[in-house]
């Protein structure tokens, strides 16, 4: 109640001395690499047009704070306008919002627009992201599938073309092994499972051309055709032949990454920028399609995340709308690519004139759009225990890796937390 | 003449009342009133992210100990506790005596060990993150420059704890410290000069004769919130650990966090708040009992 | 403890007999730049009692704590019979300690109080170690032997019913005997005592007072004993030694001191209430007072100004019953008082006042009162009283505050001398 006075005095004071008639829109996103696209592109769109005024709320942790923050948001109905929900956590938002008429169906407002306009801009494999029970809630905003970033000059140094990365696992693990044998203090890889959500392992399921969930997202699919036992073999291989590394944290080991002390690392293009920054000049950092396992069926799950609207005033919709469009426009997925590295969700986007020549000139950032077609779900699980169920098979996982459980009885472990805690 | 003593008395007890009632209100409103709606809710299946709730009876109590995460959880506090009270406790005591002595510096070494409780523990937990990195750590490399081999401080399930206890520890012994200081400085000195008379002149006797039972009280204090502040080890494991690796740093309170606010699971999380609210008063039952039991030699 | 049950129930036997002879040689201390005791000398012969006397800041427990080695000198030597105890502990000086406030350990009994020294000197150290000291064989072999011991000195004291309580249950002058009794309880060669009685009633520390003099008597022991009390010193001591800024400006017998001060400060110290001083002067041999000459004069020559000195009890009154002289001698100075203030102390009363012939000088009389003590008549009397003083009792000082050796010459013509006040 409070927050939301507060919040009104705040727009009053923003208001004072502006055209009575602008808009203004609350926009809720999180702290970090998101944040830092949200800026200028917001900047962009106030300064481009008199109508609306988009400002930020103050940043959400994460994708799991920014969820809380909208349940929260929800329950004591003070939502902002606005707000970015990350891909495997809009199904259960989406459902909640639905049944308080608290989130905006986007189908309506893009059927108000121009004919052409959703094919000139969309993939249907694009905009299912942001679909929940064949609604469009999300307009998919930020898009990654995991790729590899490598060292080109301890490639070169282990006797290893840098100019081709390996394209199978077997290929992947041998450069590993090379890689490894330069000496005591080069580690020779990371690949995203347990440093964060489960993004990678869904990865590991995705890849051999399975799916998390069953198409009416109730009930678990990762152990179809024994997908989660091969995807726990692969994670124990990791270690033991790939050299990666369990009992250090993500930090330290993207320090040891960006100092030149690690060969291949594997994890979203949105750290793409990020990367080069921090290594600089200090060695030939390329990136390179990740090598999927089933080249056919092998997807890979989008990460990233979606705008819903979620205000109520019919002005502020219609404001919102003309914000994300613009967000997700051509232009818009110009300025994040360019800032993060993210795979832009527009078609349109990769003409010449935005990120099409920018791409041509430097391939380090061009390579989400060569995995494009590979873009799949990020899946959630029902109910409310994603978090959990993620918390407690990053355990299996992190045995199996360490050898202390078998891939066999990792992969029924993961079967059965998942199964007893999605009841929930 | 009676009746006029009783009407001043009652008019006394209505003016007590009066005075106490603004104290009573706010521990009423912060404290019995959150308790209260607190054990209401751990009856329920109340979730943050749902608009219905049921009562479910002892569900929750009954759920916490087929827990594995709670076992866990009571486990790895009991480790911590085990590694973490003994040290706060003998590490403070030998500084506070070995400062007393001193002389010349003793306002500056106070000053200087008690510095790190003036600041911020959630900022310190990032720098102390930083210093025990497995890879590019100060500390190690400290460890390798004398040539020894890495320690994986914050990344190995059996040294998570004892890491952890390194940053509580480094927080809290300038405080016990000063404690034990001001307890040292209470004894008088001639019953040292009383006991050098009698002949207990080594360090050892004097401390076990003298300043170990005339510390009774002070350590019976430092005991007690030493204790619970081992029970309520939260902020350096969210910061730096976030309960790994492995649930191998998820304590208590920690767990409570995670079922409530990232599991959502507030009936849950309520009723192992409620447990460890017993835990905690029970360590201020035990010091409330013994420090009046102190006061008198 | 009853009150009044003597101590001298102490059996000398269980001390033994032996030679305590304390010296004292040139003992010099300082704090910072403050000199704390300048050269100190004293042999203190084997059961003596010496009382360090002085007032608070004088260096008398200084001197004390030195003695019993919590302190060490600068320069100088400590010799118990003989032998040096420089840089010894305290525990092998064979010396124990009476505390001002007694300094019992609160968190143990009385019994464990009283057997600390004996544990600690019978015991061997990982026989004291708290947790395992109870299933060591030497704590086996002495444990008895130890709490027959105090269990002996507790009874002399008549304390043995108090052994299990703590020291803050029991009174003022019960926690005195058992300070005593872990005194005793180790057998020491030294007694030290430091202001034991000042945290007691007026009414347990006379009472107090003589038992201590009984203990002391029984016992055999040496003991030193300071206090800024001079009647404690004067009552209970063989010697009396006044310390004045780290230094002895006496020693010697009480009444030695009262007699024969020294000097003024001495003179000052001892005797209550305070000696009265009067300026005089001497010209040849001839002692005045203000303009008065006296019926007096001093056998050797000095010539100028003097302190005269006159003990409260030297002064009689005239005219009042009851107050006078029993013997009135002829040949005292008679002069008179105006009177100011009447205190009756029962026994005797204080009168304050100033004699006429230096109105400015207060003067208190101490004037025991006999039978037929003539209460209204002193009341009643005007202010202007007449006064008799026994010369012989007159101190003289010279204006450095030495005492001037010299005798007085009396007169001996047979009728006093008629003195008129100056004013």
């Amino acid at each position: 109640m409070l927050k939301k006075i507060l919040t009104t005095l705040a727009m009053t004071v923003a208001f004072a001395g502006v055209a009575e008639a602008k808009v203004t829109i609350t926009c809720l996103t999180n702290a970090g690499h998101l944040t830092r696209q949200h800026e200028p592109l917001a900047k962009e769109f106030n300064a481009m047009q008199d109508e609306i005024e988009v400002i930020y709320a103050a940043p959400a942790k994460n994708y799991s704070d920014t969820h809380l923050k909208l349940f929260r948001g929800s329950a004591t109905n003070t939502l902002p306008d606005c707000a970015f929900e990350a891909y495997n956590q809009l199904p259960s938002l989406a459902r909640a919002l639905v049944k308080r008429g608290q989130v905006v169906n986007l189908d309506e407002l893009m059927a108000k627009e121009s004919a052409d306009w959703k094919d000139k801009n969309f993939t249907s494999q694009m905009l299912d992201l942001g679909r929940v029970d064949g609604v469009q809630y999300g307009m998919p905003f930020n898009a990654s599938v995991i790729q590899y970033y490598y060292n080109a000059d301890l490639f070169r140094k282990a006797g290893l073309d840098p100019d081709k990365f390996p394209t199978s696992y077997d290929e992947l693990f041998a450069a590993a092994k090379k890689i490894n044998a330069l000496g005591d203090d080069i580690m020779p890889m990371f690949q995203y499972l347990l440093g964060g959500d489960d993004w990678g392992f869904q990865t590991l399921i995705l890849q051999q051309g399975g799916r998390m969930m069953s198409d009416d997202g109730q009930s678990i699919a990762f152990n179809e055709n024994n997908y989660h036992v091969n995807a726990m073999k692969m994670a124990r291989r990791l270690v033991t032949e790939g050299g990666a590394v369990v009992n250090q944290s993500r930090k330290t080991q993207f320090a040891a990454f960006t100092e030149g002390r690690m060969g291949m690392w594997a994890l979203s293009p949105a750290g793409a920028r990020n990367a080069e920054e921090r290594v600089g000049e200090a060695f030939d950092l390329r990136s390179a399609i990740f090598p999927v396992w089933n080249d056919k069926m092998g997807r890979l799950p989008t990460g990233g995340n979606a705008a819903i609207i979620t205000a109520k005033d019919p002005a502020k919709i219609a404001a919102a709308w003309e914000y994300l469009k613009f967000v997700t426009g051509p232009k818009g997925q110009e300025i994040t690519a360019k800032i993060t590295g993210y795979l832009p969700t527009n078609k349109g986007s990769l003409a010449p004139e935005y990120l099409g020549n920018f791409y041509a000139k430097n391939p380090y950032y061009a390579t989400p759009s060569k995995q494009y077609q590979r873009a799949g779900a990020w899946a959630g699980y029902p109910g409310t225990q994603s978090e959990k169920i993620w918390r407690d098979q990053k355990s299996t996982i992190r045995a199996v890796m360490l050898g202390k459980k078998t891939p066999e009885e990792g992969a029924a472990d993961l079967v059965k937390i998942a199964e007893k805690l999605m009841k929930r | 003449m009676s009746a006029m003593a009783s009407l001043m008395q009652s008019k006394q007890t209505r003016l007590a009342y009066m005075l106490v009632m603004p104290a009573a209100v706010l521990i009423l409103v912060i404290y019995i009133l959150p308790i209260i709606i607190v054990f209401f809710v751990s009856l329920t299946d109340y979730s943050l992210v749902s608009d219905y709730y049921e009562f479910v009876g002892m569900e929750n109590y009954e759920k916490m100990f087929s827990d594995e995460a709670f076992g866990n959880a009571l486990v790895n506090t009991l480790i911590y506790a085990a590694i973490f009270l003994p040290a706060a406790f003998i590490v403070s005591l030998v500084l506070a005596i070995a400062i007393q002595e001193q002389k010349q510096f003793r306002s500056v070494l106070e000053v200087l060990f008690f510095l790190p409780v003036t600041s911020t523990l959630a900022a310190m937990a990032i720098v102390w993150a930083a210093l025990m990195d497995s890879g590019q750590g100060v500390i190690n490399h400290v460890i390798v420059s004398i040539g020894l081999e890495k320690i994986n401080f914050l990344g190995s399930e059996d040294l998570v704890l004892f890491s952890l206890a390194i940053i509580s520890l480094w927080s809290i012994i300038g405080f016990n410290m000063v404690l034990f200081l001001a307890g040292l400085t209470s004894i008088p000195q001639n019953l040292y000069e009383a006991a050098a008379i009698d002949g207990a002149s080594h360090p050892i006797d004097k401390f076990f004769r003298v300043t170990w039972p005339m510390l009774g009280p002070t350590t019976m204090f430092v005991a007690v919130t030493t204790s619970i502040t081992a029970f309520k080890l939260f902020d350096t494991v969210a910061i730096v650990t976030q309960g790994g690796p492995d649930h191998a740093s998820e304590v208590f309170l920690y767990l409570a966090f995670l079922e409530g606010f990232e599991y959502f699971n507030m009936g849950y999380s309520s009723a192992l708040s409620l447990f460890f609210l017993c835990i905690i008063f029970t360590f201020a039952l035990v010091q409330a009992f013994f420090a009046d039991r102190n006061v008198q030699y | 403890m009853p009150s009044g049950v003597p101590l001298i129930v102490f059996l000398t036997g269980n001390l033994g007999c032996k030679m305590a002879k304390l010296s004292l040689k040139n003992i010099k201390k300082s704090f910072g730049s403050t000199e704390v005791l300048k050269n100190i000398s004293l042999d203190v012969e084997d059961g003596e009692f010496i009382s360090l006397v002085g007032q608070s800041g004088c260096g008398k427990s200084t001197l004390l704590r030195i003695i019993a080695g919590l302190e060490a000198q600068d320069a100088g030597d400590i010799l118990i019979d003989g032998a040096p105890m420089n840089g010894r502990e305290p525990k092998d000086r064979n010396i124990a300690m009476v505390f001002q406030d007694y300094a019992l350990y609160p968190h143990m009994s009385v019994g464990e109080n009283m057997s600390m020294p004996l544990i600690m000197a019978r015991l061997p150290m990982h026989a004291r170690l708290p947790g395992i000291r109870h299933f060591t064989p030497a704590h086996r072999r002495e444990k008895p032997g130890i709490d027959a011991d105090v269990e002996k000195v507790a009874k002399q004291l008549r304390i043995e019913h108090l052994l299990q309580r703590k020291p803050a249950q029991l009174s003022g002058g019960q926690r005195q005997r058992v300070a005593l009794g872990r005194a005793l309880v180790r057998n020491p060669k030294v007694f030290l005592m430091d202001e034991p009685l000042s945290n007691l009633d007026a009414k347990l520390r006379v009472e107090v007072r003589s038992e201590i003099t009984e203990l002391h008597a029984s016992s055999g022991l040496t003991f030193i004993y300071v206090t800024h009390d001079q009647t404690e010193a004067m009552t209970m001591s063989d010697r009396v030694a006044l310390m004045q800024d780290g230094a002895f400006l006496q020693v010697g017998a009480p009444n030695d001191l009262y007699a024969n001060p020294a000097n003024i400060d001495v003179a000052k110290f001892i005797g209550s209430p305070e000696i009265n001083m009067i300026k005089g002067a001497v010209t040849s041999d001839q002692v005045s007072i203000g303009n008065v000459a006296l019926p007096i004069a001093l056998d050797a020559p000095f010539n100028g100004a003097v302190q005269i000195g006159i003990r409260p009890e030297a002064i009689t009154i005239n005219g009042v019953p009851g107050l006078a002289f029993a013997n009135q001698s002829e040949r005292t100075i008679q002069m008179s008082f105006n009177k100011r203030l009447v205190e009756d102390l029962g026994p005797e009363v204080l009168i304050h006042g100033a004699l006429a012939v230096e109105p400015n000088r207060s003067i208190r009389i101490r004037a025991q009162k006999s039978q037929n003590y003539g209460e209204r008549e002193l009341f009643a009397s005007t202010s202007q009283l007449d006064v008799q003083i026994d010369p012989s009792s007159l101190l003289f000082f010279d204006p450095s505050g030495k005492r001037i050796s010299s005798k007085l010459k009396i007169p001996t013509h047979n009728n006093p001398v008629e003195l008129v006040g100056a004013a």
